[in-house]
């Protein structure tokens, strides 16, 4: 049946978990879009046949399914798209600016080409409020404290704060520090909240 | 004032979302300090441009990373350069197929340790799977194969189910019609069988019709016959179809699967195709058989050389074997006699001295590690002086590959022809290298033969890997004639033997993509 597949399409986006991104289906989006365009070809042979016999109805309803076809099968592969697009734009506040490698390879070449003009106009726009930049992705939520106790889970080495000031990251280290400056790093799961 | 840039660069980094580590930001500091404040901007978002280009793992910049960027951005001005590359076998990186994600993934990101000479057995078998699993992608993509489509006009569209072999032992009736992809053994004495990732099954060859191509043992192909107690009878053999270079490409992006120092394909760069295109006079010389030991070949060296002084080619490949023949003891000291005649020779020529890279690629003959593949480059020993002599030499391994702006070539010195001939399993008689050309483009591979007759390194096998298909692919064959045959925007060629023939050579234009047979009158 016509758009059976892109029906298929729109279900595997809709059992995935939230939050979590599949492979990209290329197969099966180049399968709809072969089949899009054997509808688009069928069509137009008969469409010229109407329009040069006039008094030749038959085609009409034919037409009007397949040219439905078409309309469905195209609302599906963009709902598709945009879907996965918002997932990853939701991963860009999420994680940073550096995607795991893992969801990273689930995505299509053109998705991480998307992200990646994504992130630029976003850093651009954070950068140019204010006279030093606003980080918009910080506080996602209101913070209940200024500082925070957090415990290094991985060896990263030296890294430099805003003000200057360096904290060595060893693993099992303690560390009492600005909100704003480790929860980039808690997010990435580097440092630990002690509550 | 540096206070104030720390803070400056730092908050930059963060906007970006990076955490620089304190050693990074004081090296970066350092590299910007010689410039004025407005270029020092400037600078700061192409540094984080080309941060954002490479795949990193973690969002900490340390200086590796940072050092990385900053060359990057360096290079721009200096793309030029890297209009040639020639890069050897033992550095082609090796990527796997990924059958869930549909990609190829490079190893290295996958982690896993670089290849090592001296594998394990079990990479003997990753081999073959590794060249299945690739053309079984590519087979089962093809129009032939893919599912039916509703709507289809069923009735002229002629559409296949590729079959696994655990399918055909599982089955107890007869089968009809079937077409099976997999690799043609011998696992008894004179007994062929086909074999993929599930199983093997004996193949029963009295009926099979051959179609075009050289059909050897371990070369994978497209079986189609129907099965009967535990047998399965062909009734007509095929390569899998090969698929030209843009459609693999439309289907993987810019993956740099040839190699070299981009991580993008050099097709992509429009840069490198408009020094391609401007420079229309740009030539690539194809000689084999260079015996540097005999006179005449020098001689006709030089007029060689005469005659392209004025307007010297970008780069020559000059294939082994460098010597006429084995000298024993004195072997490595006559080549490197020879070696220095054609050093003094070229001197002469100042422009192509200056101007034209010279490759040397080993045969099998050569002195150093000889019979497996791919085979290391000449030794240092050897190649020191003239090396000091002629700075613009390279000596790299057979096979080896050339990126010359966004043209693709391999060079592969061997006497591969007949051997292939040899150890096929019905000799075709007419057009031999018409056929020889099919099958290696469809086997996606140098060398399919079985391991005893061409040997490989197990773990370098993706060396000798054609997929996707590179423009040019320059086929050294000292016992077959010259050919030149273009099949699915591939071109293949043998200049045919330079010291033993008539002094034959090819000259490839990357502009036009045209090849012209030459050869130096006597």
């Amino acid at each position: 049946m016509f758009g059976e597949k892109a029906l298929d399409l729109i279900r595997e986006l809709h059992r995935s978990r939230d939050g979590t991104l599949g492979p990209y289906n290329e197969d099966v989006v180049r399968q709809i879009l072969e089949e899009m365009q054997i509808l688009y070809e069928a069509n137009q042979e008969d469409v010229a046949q109407v329009v040069q016999n006039d008094s030749d109805q038959s085609s009409l309803t034919a037409i009007q399914v397949r040219h439905d076809s078409l309309q469905r099968n195209k609302r599906c592969l963009l709902a598709y798209l945009y879907n996965r697009l918002m997932k990853i734009r939701d991963m860009r506040w999420e994680f940073g600016s550096v995607l795991p490698p893992d969801i990273r390879r689930n995505m299509s070449e053109r998705e991480v080409q998307w992200f990646s003009n994504y992130n630029r106009s976003l850093s651009s726009y954070m950068r140019s409020i204010g006279p030093r930049g606003l980080d918009l992705t910080q506080d996602l939520k209101p913070p209940q404290n200024v500082f925070i106790e957090v415990r290094c889970v991985e060896d990263r080495g030296e890294i430099e704060l805003d003000d200057g000031s360096r904290i060595l990251l060893k693993k099992n280290s303690m560390h009492f520090l600005p909100r704003s400056q480790c929860e980039r790093l808690i997010r990435q799961g580097i440092l630990k909240q002690v509550a | 004032m540096t206070s104030k840039m720390r803070s400056h660069v730092l908050s930059a980094f963060k906007m970006h979302g990076y955490s620089v580590r304190s050693d990074a930001i004081n090296y970066l500091l350092e590299v910007l300090s010689p410039i004025n404040e407005v270029e020092q901007e400037d600078w700061i978002d192409r540094v984080l441009e080309s941060l954002q280009k490479q795949n990193l793992t973690s969002n900490i910049i340390d200086v590796d990373i940072l050092d990385l960027a900053v060359k990057d951005c360096d290079n721009v001005d200096e793309e030029s350069d890297q209009a040639l590359t020639v890069m050897s076998a033992f550095d082609v990186p090796k990527f796997f197929y990924n059958s869930e994600r549909k990609k190829f993934i490079r190893s290295d990101e996958l982690g896993y340790s670089p290849p090592s000479l001296l594998a394990v057995a079990a990479n003997k078998a990753e081999l073959f799977q590794d060249r299945y699993k690739m053309l079984y992608q590519r087979t089962s993509r093809h129009k032939l194969f893919t599912p039916l489509i509703p709507g289809f006009d069923e009735a002229n569209a002629r559409k296949f189910q590729l079959q696994n072999i655990e399918y055909l032992l599982g089955c107890t009736a007869k089968l009809r019609e079937i077409i099976v992809l997999g690799m043609i053994t011998q696992l008894k004495e004179a007994k062929y069988y086909l074999e993929d990732l599930t199983g093997a099954v004996e193949m029963d060859l009295s009926e099979a019709k051959f179609h075009a191509g050289l059909f050897t043992e371990n070369s994978f192909v497209l079986a189609e016959g129907w099965y009967e107690d535990e047998v399965f009878h062909v009734t007509a053999f095929g390569f899998p179809p090969p698929e030209p270079a843009k459609t693999t490409r439309a289907y993987y992006g810019n993956i740099n699967f040839f190699g070299g120092p981009s991580p993008h394909c050099g097709k992509a760069s429009s840069k490198l195709l408009q020094i391609e295109q401007e420079n229309e006079d740009a030539m690539i010389l194809f000689l084999s058989d260079v015996w540097l030991d005999q006179e005449s070949v020098l001689k006709k060296l030089e007029t060689l050389f005469i005659g392209f002084s004025e307007c010297p080619p970008v780069c020559m490949v000059l294939c082994g074997s460098f010597c006429s023949a084995p000298y024993g003891p004195n072997h490595p000291s006559l080549l490197k006699e020879g070696l220095s005649n054609l050093a003094r020779m070229i001197c002469r020529f100042p422009q192509i001295h200056q101007q034209t890279r010279l490759v040397f690629v080993p045969s099998s003959d050569d002195l150093g590690l000889g019979r497996i593949l791919p085979r290391p480059p000449l030794p240092n020993l050897i190649t020191e002086d003239f090396q000091r002599k002629i700075p613009n030499a390279i000596f790299t391994s057979n096979p080896c590959r050339i990126q010359y702006c966004t043209q693709e070539i391999v060079v592969y010195r061997e006497d591969i022809v007949k051997k292939m001939c040899r150890n096929s399993i019905r000799c075709p008689s007419t057009d031999i290298s018409n056929q020889f050309v099919k099958s290696i483009i469809a086997q996606g591979h140098l060398s399919p033969l079985p391991l005893h007759v061409s040997p490989v390194y197990w773990t370098f096998d993706h060396a000798l890997s054609l997929y996707p298909l590179p423009d040019l692919v320059c086929i050294c064959d000292g016992l077959s004639d010259p050919f030149d045959v273009t099949q699915i925007e591939c071109i293949c060629a043998n200049p045919g033997s330079f010291g033993a023939g008539d002094f034959n050579f090819k000259v490839y234009y990357p502009s036009s993509k045209k090849l012209e047979e030459s050869k130096v009158e006597s």
